[in-house]
């Protein structure tokens, strides 16, 4: 295994918080054996799709509270990972990380690897296991889990590109938090403008543009749920503008990020 | 062959607060040559640390020019066969020591059974075996400085970067970490030290450099630096505690019994000074150059610089 995964995961299972992860999903399997109805357990389940209609009767609901299960798991892996890049380029161990015969690039693309792919597995095995045991006391199966497991990797993927951007650039992990923080606000709060048809720069013309370019620019995370509740529950049409200008921001991201590493002092 | 070479080299800090930034290391250039114990001094805040950081690319450089091992630091292949104990270091605490040698190992993409066999190794060599399997959270600073040593052997480095190895180490510990440097020099290896103990450079090191102010002020083999320039001292059997010595050859400094300190205006003076004792036939025993310490010899070089500054 390479070494930076082991670092990764030895860093990991450091944090305490780690065992929230297990708690939520043991709390979520507690809820998944003793609810006979899904109805009661899952918020905001989408009336109108007509569970019984579809004639599927514990799937949807399954799934559905399995994506939000994920979505909090989601949340927590990007909080925690905000401390990731602050903590290993702080003085004294960028000295151990940087002498080493490693480009900067490799260095950080192998820890984003490592980041990416330790979390996405955990947020995917305390998915996975609580979906597992619901599948089994309801005798259903739907392979759509792994449309919304391979979901996970995508939203991460892209909160890690910024993540990590900001942790090189700012160096700490508080600003990390915020900024991440604010990213979500402001993208939430005009998906919503949006979505309800409510922007046209309230009366400012060169208002409505600035947010329309920010709209067009911020990785639209919101939306991309939407998108994964759309293709999984088969309702409403793809649209793949979402997925592929947010994952093309998240490599830009990375892009800025490598460049802004490579030139950096420590 | 050098292992190091650097030429003109400058670095310049910018910060926020001092106009045109800090200038850390000033155009020095310097070598250092492979088998060699190098030892670089100088005052706090000298840019010692800056120069290495510099030598491995962890800073950039603003002007001039360095190569390590052949490579420029901006190839990662400079950094293949060298090893480097960072001042102040703080290694990732969740790791233990074995698993801080596994890390480091497997970065320089050794195999897992060398690592498993060299970090047993340097575990026993650093005294830190029954400490391997704890979190570094928990060790002190001596014994960090111990693992921190081992890991920056764990590829068998040609060029050792040791950065205040000795800082916060016991004293058996600072003397089995001597013997160490004197074992890998032994073997063929370089190790550039960066330290303030002086009389444990004068020990072990071959070379020592001054850096004062980013600039470099002295550099010289540890020999040349401790000889007090001009200086000898001659044990004889003085009968009388008079002798002149005429101002073209020196000054007389003391004189007892059984021993003359005379300062010279040059080396070959030294000849007029034992042909005149033996013609008053005195009986000399010994004549030798007066040696100071690497501290003396440090303090007056910074001293001096200091003067010339202000
Ligand atoms: N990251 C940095 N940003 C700005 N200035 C710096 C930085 N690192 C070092 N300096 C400055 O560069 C100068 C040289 O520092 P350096 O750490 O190289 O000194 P040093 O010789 O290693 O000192 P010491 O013996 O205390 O370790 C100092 O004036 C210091 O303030
Ligand atoms: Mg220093």
């Amino acid at each position: 295994m390479n070494g930076l995964f082991k670092d990764t995961l030895a860093e990991l299972f450091d944090k305490k918080t780690v065992y929230l992860f297990f708690v939520i999903t043991f709390l979520s399997i507690l809820m998944t054996l003793f609810s006979g109805s899904f109805e009661m357990t899952i918020n905001g389940v989408d009336q109108g799709l007509g569970i019984d209609e579809l004639g599927i009767d514990v799937d949807t609901p399954l799934l559905k509270g399995i994506a939000s299960l994920m979505s909090l798991l989601t949340f927590l892996a990007v909080m925690l990972s905000a401390g990731i890049i602050p903590n290993m380029f702080i003085k004294g161990r960028a000295d151990y990380f940087l002498a080493k015969p490693l480009s900067r690039s490799s260095l950080l693309l192998k820890k984003f690897l490592s980041v990416w792919v330790v979390y996405g597995l955990l947020i995917t095995l305390c998915g996975f296991s609580c979906y597992l045991v619901g599948a089994l006391v309801h005798s259903v199966f739907n392979n759509l889990i792994f449309l919304l497991i391979g979901a996970v990797f995508v939203k991460l993927f892209i909160w890690l590109s910024i993540s990590f951007f900001v942790g090189i650039f700012t160096g700490k992990t508080v600003s990390t938090i915020m900024f991440l923080f604010l990213t979500w606000m402001i993208q939430s709060g005009l998906s919503m403008l949006y979505s309800t048809q409510m922007v046209a720069g309230f009366g400012y013309e060169a208002f409505g543009k600035f947010l329309d370019y920010c709209y067009y620019l911020l990785p639209k995370m919101s939306e991309m749920s939407t998108l994964v509740d759309k293709v999984a529950f088969l309702s409403g049409s793809f649209n793949s503008y979402i997925l592929y200008s947010t994952v093309g921001f998240a490599f830009a991201m990375l892009y800025f990020t490598l460049a802004l590493f490579k030139r950096k002092n420590y | 062959m050098n292992v190091v070479t650097v030429s003109d080299i400058t670095k310049v800090y910018n910060t926020g607060m001092q106009k045109g930034g800090i200038t850390a290391v000033d155009c020095v250039s310097l070598h250092i040559e492979s088998g060699e114990i190098f030892g670089l001094l100088g005052p706090n805040g000298a840019g010692k640390t800056t120069l290495f950081k510099m030598l491995l690319g962890i800073t950039g450089v603003t002007s001039g020019e360095a190569m390590l091992l052949g490579y420029p630091p901006s190839n990662p292949k400079s950094r293949e066969r060298i090893g480097y104990l960072p001042e102040n270091h703080r290694f990732p605490e969740h790791l233990t020591g074995l698993g801080l040698l596994q890390l480091t190992g497997n970065m320089y993409k050794l195999d897992k059974e060398i690592i498993e066999k060299r970090s047993a190794e340097l575990l026993e060599l650093v005294d830190m075996t029954k400490w391997a399997s704890t979190k570094m959270k928990k060790y002190s600073k001596g014994m960090l400085q111990r693992v921190g040593l081992a890991q920056a052997m764990i590829n068998d480095p040609e060029v050792l970067f040791l950065d205040e190895p000795t800082d916060g180490v016991d004293p058996i510990g600072r003397a089995e970490i001597k013997n160490v440097m004197q074992k890998i020099r032994d073997d063929g290896k370089t190790i550039i030290l960066n330290s303030h103990l002086l009389s444990e450079v004068e020990m072990v090191a071959d070379r020592v450099a001054i850096l004062q102010n980013g600039k470099l002020a002295k550099i010289g083999t540890v020999d040349e630096m401790t000889n007090k320039k001009l200086q000898y001292e001659i044990q004889a059997e003085f009968r009388e505690t008079l002798f002149d010595i005429p101002e073209e050859i020196g000054k007389l400094q003391s004189l007892s019994r059984g021993r003359m300190v005379v300062e010279l205006v040059d080396e070959s003076k030294i000849n007029w000074v034992i042909d005149s004792l033996r013609r008053k036939k005195i009986d000399i025993r010994v004549v030798k150059p007066i040696k100071i310490t690497l501290e003396q010899s440090f303090i007056e070089t910074v001293s001096s610089g200091k003067e010339g500054v202000s």
